[in-house]
């Protein structure tokens, strides 16, 4: 029982310290490729098309994937289990924006539109990028992360009265 | 040599080196992917982390913003050029202030520049200055200005 209250060095720390140590990024594998993900820079807002001749073209590059590439059927934690959908894709939030959103039970209904684009209510509101491209824009304001409580808080209220 | 490409020759942890890169290559890029020195970070990759830290002619600075060819000529020191003995790494061990590691390559070259020029005992004001440029996002900073005043110790704490 030595080791109890005593100091001790971390297993492993003095090659994170030496610069030995391999994280993810210091691998280099045989025909190792790399990936970019290219992100919307819009909240929340329909993807009409995705152009990637002029990526395709450029030097090196090996592929571009979109959810049009996706494997049918999928099945991973991203994806709609019943349509076998994934939840983003080339215009996909197109055919889903005409219902209107529901608050379910605990008055969600933000956090439901975030989960499920069927449930946006927000009509599309015509916007200019930085780039003075026209977009359409779905954006509704989030709830703060601390929706849960104030949800309880406003049952324990209605409780007292 | 393509044709696009530039001869850089400059000293890495003393030894000469020369190496063909395209001339807009940075030298965190140069030293990771050309020399294979992945001790130095590649973070934020846009000068707000510090994990890419290295020194330049014995001066701090972000190899990320650095394109390589100022370095022509010029002695460029990194993580693996301190060895493995130096009383900051020591110190660091000792007390814990490697939680994942990432930062702690540009921790070290920064406060190896600031025990060098300071050539005493340093306060943690002092040492916190010094390492205002270098992000823990383990936020263990109690624990790294701890090591860095005690590495700067004549000596240093007796191994245990």
């Amino acid at each position: 029982m030595s080791a109890v209250g005593g100091r001790h060095r971390k297993v492993g720390a003095m090659d994170r310290i030496r610069g030995v140590a391999a994280f993810t990024d210091d691998l280099a594998l045989p025909g190792m490729l790399h990936a970019k993900i290219l992100r919307s820079p819009h909240a929340h807002a329909r993807i009409l098309a995705i152009d990637a001749s002029a990526a395709l073209a450029t030097e090196g590059v090996a592929a571009v994937i979109t959810g049009r590439d996706l494997p049918r059927p999928l099945r991973h934690p991203a994806v709609d289990a019943r349509r076998e959908r994934p939840r983003a894709r080339e215009g996909a939030l197109r055919r889903r924006r005409r219902g209107r959103a529901r608050r379910d039970r605990r008055g969600h209904g933000h956090r439901g539109a975030l989960a499920d684009p069927r449930r946006l209510r927000a009509a599309p509101r015509a916007l200019r990028s930085r780039g003075g491209a026209r977009v359409r824009d779905h954006h509704q304001p989030l709830r703060s992360h601390g929706q849960p409580p104030q949800a309880r808080g406003a049952r324990l209220r209605r409780r007292r009265r | 040599m393509s044709p696009r490409s530039v001869l850089l020759a400059f000293r890495v942890n003393g030894t000469p080196v020369e190496v063909a890169i395209p001339p807009h290559h940075t030298l965190l890029e140069v030293l990771r992917y050309a020399l294979r020195l992945t001790g130095t970070k590649q973070g934020c990759d846009e000068g707000d982390c510090g994990a890419c830290t290295v020194q330049l002619d014995g001066e701090p600075v972000l190899a990320c913003v650095t394109l390589a060819v100022q370095a022509e000529g010029r002695d460029v020191r990194t993580v693996e050029g301190l060895g493995g003995a130096h009383p900051l790494q020591d110190a660091l061990d000792r007390h814990d202030a490697a939680q994942c590691g990432f930062c702690t390559p540009g921790v070290l070259m920064s406060a190896e520049h600031l025990l060098r020029t300071a050539g005493r005992k340093v306060t943690r004001e002092e040492a916190a200055a010094a390492l205002a440029g270098n992000l823990c996002r383990c936020t263990g900073y109690t624990k790294i200005l701890d090591a860095v005043v005690d590495a700067s110790r004549e000596g240093g704490e007796p191994e245990r």
